[in-house]
């Protein structure tokens, strides 16, 4: 088993910018991260599938 | 329990490999207004440098099959941003197999329990002298399959007596918490014990750390099992010693029994 601090280690870092993403949503729709965001504070929740 | 945070001004999105028909169906299914983003083929979850390159060894081990698309599976992660987009927060799973209950992420972010909690589950100390009760209650009236979830106890201990902090000297039993039985594999993590609070008795050298009046704990439950395992039947205890100022009772332990059902699957 791969120790915490590995993990921690992965994924945009802490105090940058989050990357811009674009990628549809479950209409369909595109979706800009940031321009949906606005001005708004956001939490981006990676998770494994909602299949299984 | 993310609409939570919406209602908080916070822009929820959550990010899978799933297709868009399949996100529809679970959104239709669970009642999802926030955005989920389809990243099929995984491409975002590479670039964000998330993907779980570990996750075929880890199948390979449980023997489980991994399909082609599911390489692509990002570490269970969730990022804070703040108003100006920067990462403010990262919050991890050591175990991938787990993931948090969005109640978790709202206690964390907004400090406030998540509506909608399970039952209560009352004990108390049964005896003459019956000084120490529990309330407790799941953060979530059922659970997912690898999800973890915040069970809730209060302690209370009646005036005058107190019991003693995970630290005691050799001689005394401290308060501990233990799943007695259940299924294989739902398991308790490690508890971020309250502040206990240094006690002296006049003549000893030896400090305690104690509790007394209402202690709050959240265990932290971990449902590390299939889909279609049903309800879960737990039974915790919770093992103290009561002492006063001058008299201190045998070791003694209240019940909690909880059952817990598995949500609906989508």
């Amino acid at each position: 088993m791969t120790v915490e601090s590995d993990y921690r280690d992965r994924g945009p870092t802490i105090g940058r910018p989050f990357p811009d993403v674009r990628l549809p949503d479950q209409h369909g729709t595109m979706v800009d991260l940031h321009e949906h965001r606005g001005r708004r504070r956001a939490v981006v929740v990676l998770y494994r599938s909602a299949v299984w | 329990m993310l609409p939570i945070l919406e209602r908080a001004g916070y822009a929820v999105f959550a990010i899978s490999y799933d297709r868009p028909p399949d996100l529809a169906a679970f959104a239709a299914a669970h009642h999802v207004g926030y955005a989920l983003l389809s990243d099929e083929g995984s491409r975002v979850i590479r670039e964000l440098g998330v993907l779980d390159e570990a996750l075929a060894a880890h199948q390979a081990a449980f023997g489980v099959t991994v399909r082609p698309e599911q390489l692509g599976v990002a570490y269970p992660m969730t990022f804070v941003l703040d108003e100006t987009g920067r990462v403010e927060r990262k919050i991890v799973e050591a175990n991938y197999r787990l993931r948090n209950g969005g109640h978790w992420l709202v206690e964390e972010l907004l400090g406030e329990a998540a509506d909608e909690p399970g039952p209560r589950i009352e004990a108390t100390t049964t005896g003459p002298l019956a000084i120490v009760s529990g309330r407790a209650w799941l953060d979530s009236p059922s659970y997912f399959p690898y999800q973890r979830l915040g069970l809730h106890l209060e302690l209370s201990v009646a005036p005058g007596w107190h019991v003693y902090g995970p630290v005691v000297p050799v001689g005394y039993t401290a308060l501990k918490i233990d799943v007695v039985s259940g299924p294989e594999g739902v398991r308790m993590g490690p508890i971020a014990w309250p502040e206990a609070a240094p006690f002296r008795i006049a003549g000893l050298a030896e400090e305690f750390s104690v509790y007394e009046g209402t202690v709050a704990i959240t265990l932290p439950l971990e449902f590390t099992i299939p889909r279609n395992s049903g309800v879960v039947r737990l039974e915790i205890a919770v093992h103290f010693q009561t002492c006063s100022v001058t008299e201190c009772l045998p070791p003694n332990e209240i019940s909690l029994t909880l059952a817990v059902p598995e949500a609906p699957v989508p």
